[in-house]
């Protein structure tokens, strides 16, 4: 067939290759289901950023960044630990996720890309602040915490940093013996005699009976010698910090006690 | 159902528009829709690609076909044209990212085509030869992709910033950075190969 011949027949070439392959145009409920696809997709990756979000703000919410003097060397070994990097980047992931889907959306090529940039960063991070503020941060950090492999959770990591009688740390569930006084019982169940004789009262009442604490101190036989008692709620207050000083020789030796004093 | 010949010779001075609503009544009425585009997308594929003529028939009947299966995606708040250039910008880089290798090396800009672009680019007068033509079409195909598209479509298609990035599916803004990049570029690559272009 000649060029000429070719071009010409184009039009009867297509309309038979139609005509042979019975094809016809798709239905207008295809394209909006093809389009609806990309955008559940996108608002999916919204949400899943959100949720990521909440995770990150509960995780910064939790550490304890006042005390990271008494579980660790460096404030970066610190940061090491208790950064959530498996969240920060499913966030930075599902951001991007979305970008891409809302620029594949039938008029996404027309938004400004700052604007995308921008209601996404927003959308995701408001979202996230409103699933944080109704615990969803905590469900998700814990949930998954221990099931994904590198990720343990925060609650968890703080509990590996204070379960360290070694470094002079414990953290259990206090309670009053009549025989033994105060025993803590730490994250495997073993019942630990507290010596708090040295203790002022001001600082006894910070136990509370059945609550979790965290103590610092010296193994010394059976029993461990407290210096400083930091009730879990919370952080410690300022003049808790303030009123942590050395009352005994015992407590001059241990580390993380020292650290926290200064 | 074949279309009545009453029809068929009413629908040859029919909008765009209004060809698409009878093609999708009629496949018979796509035809008209094919004679009024097959010229001036052919000449867009081989400029931007220097195809043969048989590789870019071949492309060509492909991109009919995309556009009558998909003619009810067709949106009305834009060209008809632009939609139809949006198919076969996509069909033919998707082609041209596979079959490289079959790149004509006959240049595909003609005279028209050479004085516009040399104007655009501020090249000398004097390079404006057929020499230079060759020269030029080599340039281009030494762009990227898209930094050849956008030069093909802004001057010598004379498409506007918005038709563009209709047609790329990229944000105005874009489409701009990417024209003065491109112009760029393609001076730079002119001046290595002796081209002298005046600013």
């Amino acid at each position: 067939m000649s060029k000429e011949n070719k071009q010409k027949n184009i039009e009867q070439t297509v309309l038979d290759e139609i005509e042979q392959k019975h094809l016809a145009p798709k239905a207008t409920w295809w394209f909006w289901l093809r389009y609806g696809y990309i955008w559940l997709v996108s608002v999916l990756m919204v949400f899943v950023g959100a949720l990521a979000a909440a995770a990150t703000l509960f995780v910064f919410r939790t550490v304890q960044w006042e005390l990271y003097e008494a579980t660790h060397d460096s404030f970066f070994s610190f940061l090491m630990d208790v950064v959530p990097v498996l969240w920060i980047t499913l966030v930075v992931g599902a951001l991007i996720a979305t970008y891409y889907g809302i620029r594949k959306t039938k008029y996404g090529y027309k938004y400004n890309l700052l604007f995308i940039t921008c209601t996404v960063v927003a959308s995701s991070i408001l979202l996230g602040i409103v699933l944080f503020h109704f615990g969803f941060g905590r469900v998700v950090d814990r949930g998954f915490g221990g099931r994904i492999p590198m990720h343990e959770g925060i609650e968890m990591s703080t509990q590996r940093f204070w379960d360290n009688p070694q470094r002079g740390l414990l953290l259990g569930v206090v309670s009053v013996d009549d025989e033994q006084g105060f025993v803590i019982t730490d994250t495997r169940g073993a019942a630990i005699p507290l010596e708090v004789q040295h203790l002022s009262e001001e600082q006894r009442q910070l136990f509370e009976n059945g609550s979790y604490t965290r103590v610092i101190g010296t193994t010394t036989g059976e029993v461990f010698y407290v210096c400083g008692i930091l009730p879990q709620k919370g952080s410690p207050r300022p003049f808790e910090r303030k009123n942590l000083s050395v009352r005994s020789k015992e407590c001059e030796g241990i580390l993380p006690y020292q650290r926290l004093l200064k | 159902m074949n279309m009545p010949t009453s029809v068929s010779t009413r629908l040859e001075d029919e909008s765009d528009i209004q060809l698409v609503q009878a093609s999708l009544e009629h496949k018979e009425a796509f035809t008209f829709i094919m004679q009024r585009y097959k010229d001036p997308l052919r000449r867009y594929i081989k400029r931007l690609t220097s195809f043969s003529e048989d590789i870019v028939d071949d492309i060509l009947q492909e991109i009919f076909i995309k556009a009558y299966v998909h003619l009810r995606d067709f949106d009305q708040t834009l060209r008809f044209s632009s939609w139809l250039y949006r198919i076969t910008h996509n069909e033919t880089v998707s082609y041209f990212r596979k079959n490289k290798k079959h790149i004509d090396a006959t240049n595909a800009l003609d005279d028209d085509d050479l004085h516009l672009f040399a104007s655009e680019i501020n090249i000398e007068q004097e390079h404006q030869s057929k020499e230079f033509a060759s020269i030029l079409a080599v340039a281009l195909r030494e762009l990227p992709e898209h930094y050849r598209a956008v030069l093909v479509l802004k001057f010598i298609e004379g498409k506007d910033y918005e038709t563009i990035s209709d047609i790329l599916q990229k944000p105005p803004g874009t489409v701009a950075t990417w024209i003065n990049r491109a112009k760029k570029e393609l001076r730079t690559i002119l001046i290595k190969k002796g081209i002298e272009t005046y600013v």
